[in-house]
């Protein structure tokens, strides 16, 4: 039997700025033989159970009158989790569902899932069929198509789903559900499955809404849930502004997308500047977005973006599943992206990603928003594929990949971005860095008692503790948050400068913008004698960020007092500890000088 | 820096996981249900190990 083999041109495709759709087919294709080799276990673990085996015919029949009917559903984004999360559970054996974790549904709703599937590809194929289902809250979700509501809402049961000449109807617990002719639009007991249809020049895209499946691509995030009509009519919007876009100036990007992706799962509106998305391995083409900020002149490149930035994460899923480009080491790094310490995986998957929003923001122009995300990403991913690169966890293929990524992004480098765009840009790599240090990283406690008693005495700082420790340990600080805030502040400047000045006059700017404190305000502005000032008051009140300490650094390095920002840039978890521990608080400034060597 | 040509992976670099995912995508249903289990036995282990490692990605600052 022949396998699916990596062939350099395909490699070579996927290991790009950009996005290629002859790489796209390709995975799709291996997608497709992954969840065909799911079924073959589910199937010879399940077959006896009778509404599975019932289910199996169905389908057999329905793939065999219409095969693309058959792969289409099988790529459905809620079939991919469905089989992976089934596959999960068989090892336990538990078709009495004896074992299944607290809120799981029964192994034999799981399996009946089976039978939803087969339905639609029938009703799909114009296959006149009856078939059991099982029956969720008295639901019941066909994939592609909608949500039966039955009635009561207690437990589990069994349906019917039949179809008679192109009409299709659930029926349970003397309720029928027929389906409307368009089988997206609501109507009695029926919710239809919504898509967004964007076309432009020629190009379409189109994608489901998925705001009613049983199955979640990203369990523990929560969904927007059911969208309103309202809701639906403005995520139809924002695509068909963003689409042009993206047709227009990154046409490879769009012909990719519009080829790969296959539904997007909105999630509830975020912060301003702060759009939540993401991605499973589950889940090959679906991405999931909170609500875009309604800045109609930033709205179109954002959502582009965040598109192109989470179909990133699902090729590479695609070429991990296949082939592995990295070993677990249980080591965690710094990611310029998260609040949070990350495994390797997680910074190969960011460097992947984020090249790819580089190259979009490359594109789109050196100055104002797009100047100061390509010179932010272009510092991130230069790091992170530094770090990369020191890596033995990375396999051979792992290590061609990063190599491909550095000799494209390289050049880079030398490109223009806009002088306040770079500013700001410097500003925001540099704080992240020093912020998440400041939650992550903890100094030996006997380092710190030695220079307490050194501060205590007053005497100078020991120059051998001032060296790089290497027994620094990473521990994740579980309230590290919003540690974006100085990027988030510099795109506030650059795209409403006078929403930028309202927030920079309030008194208390944390309660406009969740983590900002007016030294970040007074930093990004370029007032840096004022931010200093600022952050030490911060600093000298209980209850400080931590993330001040990184504020403080760069403000005491732009203000000329380079030694003491320095060191805290580069350990601001030391003046934490230190500060922490001391019985009389010290003065802000004058523990960074001390520090620095002053 | 590594050249493209060096980037790109060599035919053995390519074959560093030997090729294991049968290309299914090509058979009918009847034909998959009817492959001898045998054949499938090693395919379905590598299978097991990659599902049983489920990553999600989050983009974005949190907030909590």
């Amino acid at each position: 039997m022949r396998h699916h083999q990596l062939s350099p041109p395909v490699f070579e495709a996927l290991a790009s700025t950009g996005e290629d759709v002859s790489a796209v087919e390709w995975l799709l294709d291996v997608e497709c033989s992954r969840r065909l080799l799911m079924l073959r276990p589910i199937l010879d673990a399940c077959a006896s159970t009778p509404m599975v085996g019932e289910a199996w015919k169905l389908l057999v029949r329905a793939e065999e009158l219409d095969p693309q009917a058959f792969r289409t559903a099988l790529l459905d984004p809620q079939v991919g989790v469905w089989a992976a999360g089934l596959m999960r559970r068989l090892p336990a054996k538990d078709t009495d569902g004896q074992e299944m974790a607290e809120g799981e549904p029964p192994l034999w709703v799981e399996a009946g899932y089976l039978g939803q599937f087969a339905a639609v590809v029938a009703f799909e194929a114009g296959v006149d069929f009856d078939v059991r289902v099982p029956v969720r809250q008295g639901r019941v979700f066909l994939p592609r198509l909608g949500r039966a509501r039955l009635g009561s809402d207690a437990g589990w049961g069994t349906a019917e789903v039949s179809a008679r000449g192109g009409v299709l109807r659930v029926a349970a617990h003397g309720v029928t559900v027929t389906v409307p002719a368009d089988p997206e639009t609501d109507g009695p007991g029926w919710e239809g499955l919504r898509r967004i249809r964007a076309e432009h020049d020629g190009r379409a895209l189109t994608l489901v809404v998925d705001d009613l499946g049983d199955h979640q691509a990203v369990p523990g995030l929560p969904t927007a849930g059911r969208l309103t009509g309202r809701q639906f009519e403005a995520w139809r919007q924002w695509f068909a502004a963003m689409w042009p876009l993206l047709v227009d100036d990154h046409p490879a990007s769009a012909q990719a997308l519009a080829t790969g992706m296959r539904s997007v799962v909105p999630l509830p509106r975020g912060e301003r500047l702060r759009a939540r998305a993401a991605s499973s391995n589950d889940a090959f083409g679906c991405v999931l977005l909170s609500a875009p900020d309604e800045d109609a002149e930033a709205l179109p490149a954002q959502l582009s973006v965040a598109l192109i930035h989470e179909f990133r994460h699902s090729l590479l899923n695609g070429l991990i599943f296949l082939t592995p480009l990295f070993e677990d080491s249980g080591e965690l790094f710094h990611a310029p992206w998260r609040d949070d310490p990350r495994p390797i995986g997680g910074l190969v998957h960011g460097a992947f990603a984020f090249s790819g929003v580089t190259r979009f923001w490359r594109t789109r122009g050196t100055d104002g928003l797009a100047g100061f995300e390509f010179a932010l990403w272009r510092h991130a991913v230069r790091d992170v594929l530094a770090t990369l690169r020191r890596q033995p966890a990375l396999t051979r293929l792992g290590g061609d990949l990063v190599a491909a990524l550095t000799e494209q992004t390289a050049p880079w480098d030398t490109d223009r971005a806009g002088e306040t765009e770079s500013r700001l840009a410097d500003l925001a790599a540099a704080h992240h860095h020093a912020a998440w240090r400041a939650h992550h990283v903890r100094p030996p406690a006997a380092d710190v008692d030695d220079l307490m008693r050194l501060w205590e005495a007053r005497r100078p700082r020991d120059e051998q503790i001032r060296a790089e420790r290497p027994d620094d340990t990473v521990h994740t600080d579980a309230d590290a948050c919003r540690l974006d805030v100085l990027a988030l502040l510099a795109r506030l400047s650059l795209i409403d400068p006078d929403g930028f000045a309202r927030l920079r006059a309030h008194d208390d700017p944390g309660t406009e913008v969740a983590g900002a404190g007016p030294g970040d305000l007074a930093l990004v502005a370029g007032d840096t004698q004022h931010a200093v000032k600022l952050y030490a008051d911060e600093l000298a009140r209980p209850g400080a960020r931590p993330a001040a300490w990184a504020g403080l650094g760069l403000a005491l390095v732009d203000s000329g007092q380079k030694a003491a920002g320095s060191v805290l840039l580069e350990q601001p978890e030391l003046a934490r500890a230190l500060s922490g521990a001391l019985s009389v608080p010290p003065d802000p400034v004058a523990l960074a000088q001390w520090l620095g060597g002053a | 820096m590594a050249s493209r040509e060096q980037a790109a992976p060599t035919e053995s670099a390519a074959s560093e996981t030997a090729p294991w995912l049968p290309t299914l995508s090509a058979l009918s249903l009847g034909e998959l249900a009817a492959l001898d289990p045998a054949v499938l036995d090693a395919p379905i282990e590598q299978l097991k190990r990659r599902v049983n490692k489920p990553l999600s990605t989050i983009a974005g600052s949190s907030g909590s």
